[in-house]
């Protein structure tokens, strides 16, 4: 335009920098804050998909519940539409890591030969070189509690640990990003641990034990890495694939069936063989020991027989003996009688005497013969009676013996029999359930990107990033509209004689128009065009930079994603055009000898607050004056409220993210619970394990702890966690049931179902309604029927999903009763108490983990930092708004009220006065926006947060005090920063403008 | 010493390399409670002594007193204190803050000074005590010259400056704003400067100084000024 008019046009922009940079600003920051937040989303998948790609991550995931033959992997690698398989080797463990135990996932490596998928990348050290070396995540959002050369020791595994691994200690080698898990909050869940994977392993496949099968395959789709990752195209060619290789699966499963079935079978004949054996070899001993037994009983009896006839040969000994000194003694007693009855008839018979002494010594001498015998017989008989005490006692002792004997057989009896009962039910068990296997249990599961949960976490994210994108900005748009209306508003009314001028020359109503148009599409142009340029490459890379505390995506390059460009810039210069050319309708509808005059000015009107006379009579002037010019420009006032109001309710926004986060790990674990330690048994272990584990520490409650599927009335599934606590008081001693507002307790008895308040909500239900579970089956999918509770109650909660059940309730509905295999205790805060803790617990038989809180409270520590970033940009854009708002309203209060200025600087109001004349407006004006702003910034922090949140979190639903102070301050601050720097201009105001007229 | 001095009064204004002399070597003295009439054409620099008398100018040499105080070399903070106190400023265009009623615009001027007059009274004064609650929007052109001059008159101060008061009034209420001012000064001594460059309105003068070229050109002293009502022009 090279005409007198475009030279106009062209001055005019020169001529009033601040107003065309007041709108290229508004609308720089309205576009670029929705093109930035709007491109996001697609740079966060663009970078995914170029990750996903250079990393060639699996499209398809092939998991056969019977194990992978090399059979299995060559017919996939012949369905249609695969290019590449890679079987691989899989089981989760429990590990031992820097004195803390981990659920951790353990991959194996490609095999030599085999192209190699979801490769990883090295963040530091090396790959496994060796079958017991590994590679763990670098992206543990807690920091790895090992380092390179460490040793990482496992202790359980979902299989047989030894007949998995061949190892059972790891050297860690080095650190590696996974494309396979992406995020490192998100990495799957197990039925080890707390329930979710928290590292991941990758080992060569030598680490696994010859005979374990392949757990699963991934493979690639041929032309998917052409196609964008998620999209129609890509799901259509990996759909195909899927198909194809379900077929195959269908193909392959009978005959898996059966050679599964064979193996089986062959095994647990084996294994009944040998438990035939085992039985017939212990019934062997057994009859052994039986006869033993047996043998000696006949001993005893033996003994007892001789001990009885040496008893009767010893009483006979001893009356032979009596009768013997009896007939011994008679005879001897008769000799002497006869011997003195012949002294009698020979007394005085010379030689009867000497014969008759001889008589005697004879007797004397047989008397003491017998006399002789008889002390030896009665020694042989007292001998005789003391081996019958020792073949008395001997006895006793073997029968004693005997005793125990067979009371240890009948023992072992019992325990073989228990033991061989067991064995045979376990091999019956497993006979039944290879019997009962159909063919649909052989069959594969197939899985596309959408069950991978990193990937899937990763793009829910990027999409709640857009749905936050397509609210936010909207007051930054509305800004802008009234931004422009009012300064173009002020341009035209500036310009009214110029109008009137161009008007009488002749000039058509839509050449003049066109001026104004052209003028604010020049602003919005250069602004939409400088907005999107910055705001499209400093936004996504401020998220996505956010983001990568939690995922290993690397940020792509950002391209400007042209639809979104243009419907921002569309958006940007469409409101403002539409903004101008109200402004100047109204103005070109009058007459140009109108036009000439100066306009009257817009006439003072009375006020509602005029009304109270008391009030308005004590009122300064100027105040008066502020009172009533709030209410005389309207669209100012709207401008301005709106963009303050948009100001504080994003620093607010800001602030409570962060409050909302906090309140995550302060209410969480400073408020509700109180244990920081969860031990469970294994589920084989006697129920008494976890009462010697509650020896060690402080306060502690059991409870049966069961993951869980809660199903919404959509039909969405929802994992969460049954709790049946053993002791509701003990419990909730550790665990505070209370509702979020007024902190009522939540009763918790035997008949009790409390839901977590998140749960609650994504189910939709309430006190009263009725909460479905299913039990989880291995891949965390529901399983089996619902069963219904009835819920008594909703309880505060911001980590995880809970249910807790009473244990009568849990009976009624499960009919089964509840086994509390699940510890909650308090120990100290230290490491070292916690180390002390971990030590002793182990140590107890039976302890399947032992989890501390700290874990958790780390990994919400991380997420504050990524949102601290979001926070610094939310301020930014505050304050950018408040300048742009209060830089516009004060340049235009100044520019229009330029004569009313030099006058009351003529009329001797000292500089502080005009000053306060002008701003006190601003002043009130902000506050207004302030107040407005806090209420704006509770329901779009509200709108964020639950954009935000997922599943399993709930964040913290209160803004602090000292958050509103300081949106309300920051605001302040703004406002009056802007109108220090405002004050240089209207110190400038000439007082000669005073004199001149009013045009 | 008179009322109101200038001495050799100069201002220059320096455009680019030029400089402008628009008041040049300009003397003349006021008595206390005259009506002087200031008159010349456009461009003879009534203006700029208008700007240096009325404080919202420094002169670039020469001296300024009014009332004994030197004003000429008076800083930025003097200068507001003394449009403040000693001078009353009626504008051609009125100048009335829209916002504000006959009442509270010429509170604006009272709220500020130490010894203001009563609104209500100089509203009376002016003839406009019934138009007191009205804004400035609902008063004719003379009425809102008369609240202006109200305005100027609260304030109590030693001098009242009107630039072209007339000038955007037709002849009938012009006539009347001269009155009013000519009364003014008669009732209440007040000294009275009247700017214009109307020269019929220096027959109603006390004074008049006759300014050509930046510099007095003649000065006259009206023994009988004639009455405003019976000028014609």
């Amino acid at each position: 335009m090279t005409s007198s008019f475009g030279k106009n046009l062209l001055r005019s922009v020169t001529g009033s920098l601040g107003r065309f940079v007041a709108i290229a600003a508004i609308v720089a920051l309205g576009c670029g804050f929705y093109a930035g937040l709007r491109m996001t989303c697609p740079d966060m998948l663009l970078s995914a998909d170029a990750y996903y790609d250079g990393s060639d991550l699996c499209d398809v995931r092939v998991v056969a519940p019977l194990g992978l033959e090399e059979a299995d992997v060559e017919a996939l690698r012949a369905v249609e539409g695969v290019s590449a398989v890679m079987p691989a080797y899989e089981t989760d463990v429990m590990a031992t890591m820097g004195g803390e135990q981990y659920a951790v996932r353990v991959h194996s490596l490609a095999e030599e030969g085999s192209p190699e998928l979801n490769r990883l990348e090295l963040a530091e050290g090396r790959l496994p070189e060796r079958a017991d070396e590994c590679v763990i995540s670098a992206d543990r959002v807690m920091g790895s509690p090992v380092g390179v050369g460490d040793a990482v020791t496992l202790t359980e595994c979902t299989q047989e640990l030894d007949d998995t691994l061949v190892t059972r200690t790891f050297t860690v080698v080095g650190f590696a990003h996974a494309p396979y898990y992406v995020a490192s909050t998100a990495m799957g869940s197990t039925s080890l641990g707390s329930g979710s994977i928290q590292q991941f392993m990758y080992v060569l496949p030598g680490a696994f034990c010859e005979d374990v099968p392949y757990a699963e395959a991934f493979a690639l789709v041929e032309g998917a890495k052409d196609e964008f990752s998620g999209d129609e195209a890509y799901q259509r060619l990996v759909d195909a694939a899927c198909a194809n290789a379900e077929g195959v699966s269908a193909e392959r499963a009978p005959g898996s069936l059966a050679r599964f079935r064979a193996q089986t079978q062959a095994t647990l004949d084996e294994a009944r063989a040998e438990y035939a054996a085992e039985r017939d070899r212990a019934y062997a001993e057994l009859d052994d020991a039986q006869a033993q037994l047996d043998e000696a009983a006949a001993a005893i009896e033996a003994s007892e027989a001789r001990i009885a006839q040496g008893q009767a040969d010893y009483y006979a000994g001893t009356a032979e003996l009596a009768r013997q000194r009896a007939a011994v003694t008679e005879q001897l007693d008769a000799a002497e009688a006869q011997i003195d009855a012949q002294q009698e008839q020979s007394a005085g018979v010379e030689g009867a005497e000497v014969y008759l002494g001889g008589a005697r010594a004879e007797l004397a001498g047989r008397r003491a013969q017998a006399i002789a015998q008889f002390a030896a017989a009665e020694q042989a008989l007292s001998q005789a009676a003391d081996q019958l005490e020792d073949a008395r006692a001997q006895l006793a002792e073997g029968k004693a013996a005997y005793e125990r004997n067979l009371a240890r057989y009948e023992e072992s009896r019992v325990e073989a029999e228990s033991q061989l009962a067991s064995a045979e039910d376990e091999i019956n068990r497993s006979q039944e359930a290879l019997d009962g296997l159909a063919e649909d249990d052989a069959a594969w599961l197939v899985m596309d990107r959408a069950k991978l949960t990193g990937a899937v976490s990763f793009e829910s994210d990027a999409h709640r990033i857009d749905s936050i994108a397509q609210v936010f900005p909207f007051i930054f748009f509305l800004v802008a509209a009234l931004v422009a209306l009012t300064t173009m508003t002020r341009m035209v009314e500036e310009e009214r004689v110029l109008i009137g001028t161009f008007k009488a020359l002749g000039y058509s109503r839509a050449r003049i128009t066109s001026k104004y148009l052209v003028y604010a599409a020049a602003a919005s142009v250069t602004g939409s065009v400088a907005g999107i340029a910055l705001m499209s490459q400093v936004l996504p890379a401020v998220i996505m930079e956010a983001y990568s505390i939690i995922y290993a995506v690397p940020p792509a390059a950002l391209p400007i994603d042209a639809p979104i460009a243009l419907a921002a810039a569309g958006l940007g210069v469409g409101v403002t055009l539409l903004a101008t050319f109200a402004a100047a309708a109204a103005t070109l509808r009058e007459q140009p000898a109108h036009l000439m005059l100066p306009r009257a000015p817009k006439a003072g009107k009375r006020i509602l607050i005029e009304r109270i006379r008391p009030l308005w009579r004590r009122a300064s002037f100027s105040w008066k004056v502020t009172l009533r010019n709030l209410f005389r420009y309207k669209k100012r006032f709207v401008m301005t409220v709106i963009g303050i109001a948009g100001c504080t309710a994003l620093l607010l926004t800001g602030l409570g993210l962060q409050d909302s986060i906090n309140d995550i790990i302060d209410k969480q674990f400073g408020e509700i619970v109180s244990y920081n330690v969860v031990v469970t048994a294994d589920a084989a272990a006697d129920e008494d394990v976890l009462d010697e584990v509650g020896e060690h520490v402080g306060v502690s409650a059991l409870a049966q702890e069961e993951p869980m599927v809660a199903r919404t009335q959509a039909g969405a599934d929802v994992r969460m966690t049954m709790v049946v606590p053993e002791d509701p008081d003990a419990f909730t001693d550790l665990w505070a049931l209370r509702e979020r507002m007024g902190h009522a307790p939540v009763a918790l008895d035997g008949e009790s179902v409390v839901v977590t308040e998140k749960l609650a909500s994504t189910l939709g239900i309430g006190v009263g309604d009725e909460l479905v579970l299913f039990e989880q089956d291995v891949m965390g999918n529901a399983a089996g029927a619902g069963r219904a509770l009835k819920v008594t109650g909703v309880a505060e909660n911001y980590i995880a999903n809970y249910a807790f059940v009473g244990e009568e309730a849990y009976g009624t509905v499960f009919g089964r009763s509840p086994e509390y295999r699940t510890l909650f205790g308090t120990v100290g805060s230290s490491a070292s108490a916690h180390e002390a803790f971990a030590e002793a617990a182990r140590a107890v038989d039976g302890v399947k983990t032992v989890t501390f809180n700290d874990e958790t409270i780390d990994t919400y520590r991380t997420m504050l930092k990524s949102v601290n970033m979001v926070v610094v940009v939310l301020v930014v854009a505050a304050a950018a708004l408040a300048f742009i708002v209060l830089y516009n309203l004060t340049n235009i209060n100044i520019t229009e009220r330029v004569r009313e200025i030099a006058t009351l600087k003529v009329l001797g109001f000292t500089r502080r006065e005009v000053d306060l004349y002008i701003y006190r407006e601003t002043m009130l004006l902000t506050v207004i926006g302030c107040v407005a702003g806090l209420l704006l910034g509770i329901v779009l922090e509200g709108f964020v947060v639950v954009t935000a949140e997922v599943d399993y979190v709930m964040f913290g639903r209160e803004i602090h005090a000292a958050s509103f102070a300081a949106a309300f301050a920051l605001t302040l601050a703004f406002a009056a920063f802007v109108m220090l720097v405002m004050r240089g201009k209207l110190a400038k105001v000439n007082m000669v403008e005073s004199l001149k007229s009013n045009e | 010493m008179a009322f109101v001095e200038f001495r050799e009064v100069s201002k220059v204004y320096r455009m680019g390399e030029v400089e402008v002399a628009a008041v040049d070597g300009m003397s003349f003295e006021i008595e206390r409670g005259e009506f002087v009439v200031v008159v010349g054409p456009s461009g003879a620099g009534k203006t700029t002594l208008l700007n240096m008398l009325g404080g919202m100018d420094g002169c670039t040499s020469g001296s300024i007193t009014l009332d004994g105080r030197e004003i000429s070399g008076m800083d930025e903070r003097a200068l507001t204190q003394y449009r403040r106190l000693d001078i009353g400023f009626v504008f051609q265009f009125y100048n009335l803050v829209q916002n504000l009623t006959a009442r509270e615009n010429v509170e604006l001027a009272s709220q500020i000074c130490p010894e203001p007059l009563d609104a209500d009274e100089v509203l009376a004064q002016v003839g406009l005590g019934h138009r007191a609650d009205n804004f400035p929007g609902q008063l004719s052109g003379g009425e809102q010259q008369r609240v202006a001059i109200a305005r100027a008159l609260a304030k109590n101060p030693k001098l009242l400056l009107c630039d072209e008061p007339t000038g955007a009034l037709d002849y009938q209420t012009g006539k009347a704003i001269l009155a009013l001012l000519q009364d003014t000064c008669r009732a209440t001594g007040r000294t009275v400067v009247v700017i214009t460059h109307n020269s019929a309105f220096t027959a109603i003068a006390d004074r008049v100084i006759h300014v050509r070229e930046g510099r007095v050109a003649a000065m006259e002293v009206n023994a009988h000024p004639a009455s405003a009502e019976t000028l014609e022009w």
